[in-house]
């Protein structure tokens, strides 16, 4: 039954609803409306309060009916006291009360039933306790009466309250009914954020019919976006993947052909680097490793890739201490970093790498004092498949993809890569760890 | 790695007819496996093919094979599938192939036990530079150290909570923390692991390196040690490598394989 009414709920559009809220709305002011004069009507004095209002009226009325016109007004002024300010018009016409205070009416004809033909007419301030009434004598002229009411205030309180009290409760409605309305989008929201990334999932239509279909294609064209990157990734490792065949093959073919040595080693050596670039192709569109952060020691990592640097009679030296152990993965680490000396020792001919932790983040820093990158390629050259259009790069092996790994292996990790020039020449690359030394 | 750097370029099979090692080789590429039989037979090697698992068994059960030649990806049943049902029955040199080439699948290899892992594109000398290699591991004569060699080259390593890992190539300390080695300490490391408790002579050393450091000399030696030892005492304690004054290094804890 629940089920149903929601179903038939989540057919109502925006539109609907805010139709509905407005009915709503009326209903209840209509209701408050109604409240308001039921309470009026109902309002009383004390009974002894009542006798004595009564009782002074009746003798104003007495007095003023016997006064001659001239002095009535001064006769009236003399009446009041600071209670009951009492005044005589010779208007006949009186202003409409707003509400009328039947009981109180009742209470004080009872008490004084001779003022019942004087058409008595009682009238409440809006927001005091006051009460204002008029009465007409025998020649139509009228006496009008104003009391002060002191001790009136938790009835005034009261009277606050049932004029507030509706607003609030439309306050609540509409923020709890509005809240309804926009939960789903800002569920909306916050899953298109994660389009296109790993963590992205097909929502669950909830809301107004509009935010269901909204939520509809929504998911259709996620799953469409999902499909396209992974046909992408899937080609790319099947480039990387179905060219090794051939390539082992030609290889095969050119160790076993009557070939002079030095073609035969050219040969050799481009597809080598063919080989190189299926690796790293397949390396830039591999999915992230799934497995645990584990202890790493981030020192014995880096100067292991300066000390193999050294081995093979490159000039690379590290600065930082023996061991610092930090929590990540070691295979994205070690190839993010290693690619970065490489770089460094490729296009800078030495490679200056140092350890250390600044504000509380553990960093890497690799300078070179090669020609650097011109400024306005700076922000380029770590795009995918972005190659420097100069002749330092010209010689170099690959597609443009060693940055672009440096930054993806990282950003796996919480890391981050900046690149700059240095004072005097020179390339520095500075990783940012997500974290400080365990 | 460590056991290539322990062989000559190329391997040169026994020579007399009969006594050749024979190869299995498993690949669904016609072309190419017409080509790497060809290779190996020019090298000496008795060569028999399967293009699938189905052709494997029924060449298996022919005569036995001395290594095996497998490519992981296989129509129908693949490699390490068909490598997991021949390790039931059957300790035979494998050697898989593969066209992923990514670090994880060479990685997965080894640690499942295979005995090497060569990624295309290959060229004849790598490959027949691999077979030799594990031949002469586990090359049948039963030799004590050639066994033990063997061993190593398939199973990690622990002594005193360290963990060397011959697939990964890392080595992990008593609390778990990965320690990077460059290739030169992990073949140290690994020459000292398969002869704990024995003085190694700095001599042997400097040969065992000599492909892994471009000046290998007594200096280099020393300096590679004593990078090794500031490894290995990273989380406290003293390194296991002694010296023995004149002669050489000593491993001198105890070594188990698992």
């Amino acid at each position: 039954m629940i089920h149903r009414l929601r179903q038939w709920a989540g057919h109502i559009g925006l539109f609907g609803r805010l139709l509905a809220l407005l009915v709503l709305v009326m209903m209840v002011d209509f209701a408050a409306n109604a409240l308001i004069f039921e309470k009026a009507s109902d309002f009383a004095l004390h009974q002894e309060d009542a006798a004595r209002l009564a009782e002074r009226l009746v003798v104003a009325d007495q007095v003023l009916e016997t006064e001659p016109i001239i002095s009535r007004p001064r006769v009236a002024g003399e009446l009041s006291s600071e209670t009951l300010k009492i005044s005589w018009s010779p208007a006949r016409e009186r202003p409409i009360a707003a509400l009328t205070l039947a009981a109180l009416q009742g209470q004080i004809l009872s008490a004084q039933p001779s003022l019942a033909h004087r058409n008595l007419q009682l009238h409440l301030s809006t927001f005091s306790e006051d009460i204002g009434g008029s009465l007409t004598l025998s020649d139509g002229s009228l006496v009008s009466f104003h009391n002060h009411s002191k001790r009136a205030w938790p009835l005034k309180a009261g009277r606050l309250i049932s004029l507030v009290l509706p607003s609030l409760v439309l306050v609540g409605l509409a923020l709890v009914m509005m809240q309804a309305i926009l939960h789903p989008l800002r569920r909306l929201v916050l899953a298109t954020r994660r389009v296109g990334t790993s963590q992205s999932s097909a929502l669950e239509p909830a809301g107004p019919a509009e935010v269901r279909n909204l939520i509809h294609a929504f998911n259709a064209m996620q799953s469409r976006i999902d499909s396209l990157l992974a046909t992408g990734t899937q080609t790319m490792l099947a480039i990387g993947h179905d060219l090794r065949t051939p390539l082992a093959r030609l290889h095969l073919r050119l160790d076993e052909a009557p070939l002079d040595p030095a073609a035969r080693e050219a040969m050799q050596g481009d597809i080598g680097e063919m080989r190189d670039l299926l690796s790293s192709l397949q390396t830039f569109v591999e999915p992230r490793s799934a497995e645990p952060p584990r202890r790493i020691d981030i020192a014995a990592m880096v100067q292991t890739l300066v000390d193999n640097a050294q081995d093979q009679g490159s000039d690379a030296r590290y600065k930082g201490p023996d061991t610092m152990v930090v929590m990540g993965r070691a295979v994205p680490l070690r190839r993010a970093l290693s690619n970065l000396v490489s770089n460094a020792l490729h296009y800078g001919g030495n490679a200056e790498v140092s350890l250390s932790v600044v504000q509380n983040r553990v960093t890497v820093v690799i300078a070179d004092r090669g020609p650097g990158i011109p400024e306005e390629e700076l922000a380029h050259v770590i795009q995918p498949f972005v190659r420097l259009d100069h002749a330092r790069s010209r010689d170099t092996p690959g597609m443009g993809l060693g940055l672009a790994i440096v930054e993806k292996s990282l950003s796996g990790e919480g890391a981050t890569v900046a690149l700059a020039n240095r004072k005097g020449g020179g390339l520095v690359a500075t990783v940012t760890l997500a974290g400080g030394a365990c | 790695m460590t056991l290539r750097a322990l062989m000559p370029d190329i391997a040169a099979p026994d020579a007399v007819p009969g006594s050749a090692p024979s190869i299995l080789l498993v690949e669904d590429d016609t072309a190419l496996r017409v080509l790497t039989a060809r290779a190996l037979k020019a090298h000496g090697y008795d060569v028999r093919t399967a293009c699938s698992g189905a052709e494997m068994w029924v060449a298996l059960e022919a005569a036995p094979a001395d290594l095996l030649v497998l490519d992981i990806m296989l129509p129908g049943t693949n490699g390490i599938e068909l490598f997991r049902r021949i390790r039931k029955t059957s300790e035979v040199p494998i050697i898989f192939v593969s066209a992923r080439g990514s670090e994880e699948d060479r990685v997965l290899g080894l640690e499942l036990g295979a005995d090497d892992y060569l990624a295309k594109p290959f060229g004849t000398r790598e490959l027949i530079a691999r077979i030799g290699a594990v031949l002469r591991r586990g090359g049948g004569n039963g030799s004590e150290s050639n066994g033990g060699e063997r061993d190593l080259g398939r199973r990690d390593v622990e002594f005193d909570g360290w963990r060397l890992s011959m697939a990964r190539h890392e080595l992990t300390a008593p609390d778990g923390t990965i320690v990077d080695l460059t290739g030169a300490e992990f073949d140290l490391l690994c020459t000292f692991v398969s002869q704990p408790q024995r003085v190694i002579g700095r001599q042997r050393l400097i040969e065992l390196s000599r492909t892994r450091i471009g000046d290998s000399s007594d200096r280099s030696i020393d300096v590679l040690v004593s990078r090794l030892r500031r490894k290995l005492t990273d989380t406290g304690g003293t390194a296991p490598l002694v010296t023995v004054r004149g002669v050489g290094y000593m491993f001198n804890l105890p070594v188990t394989r698992s």
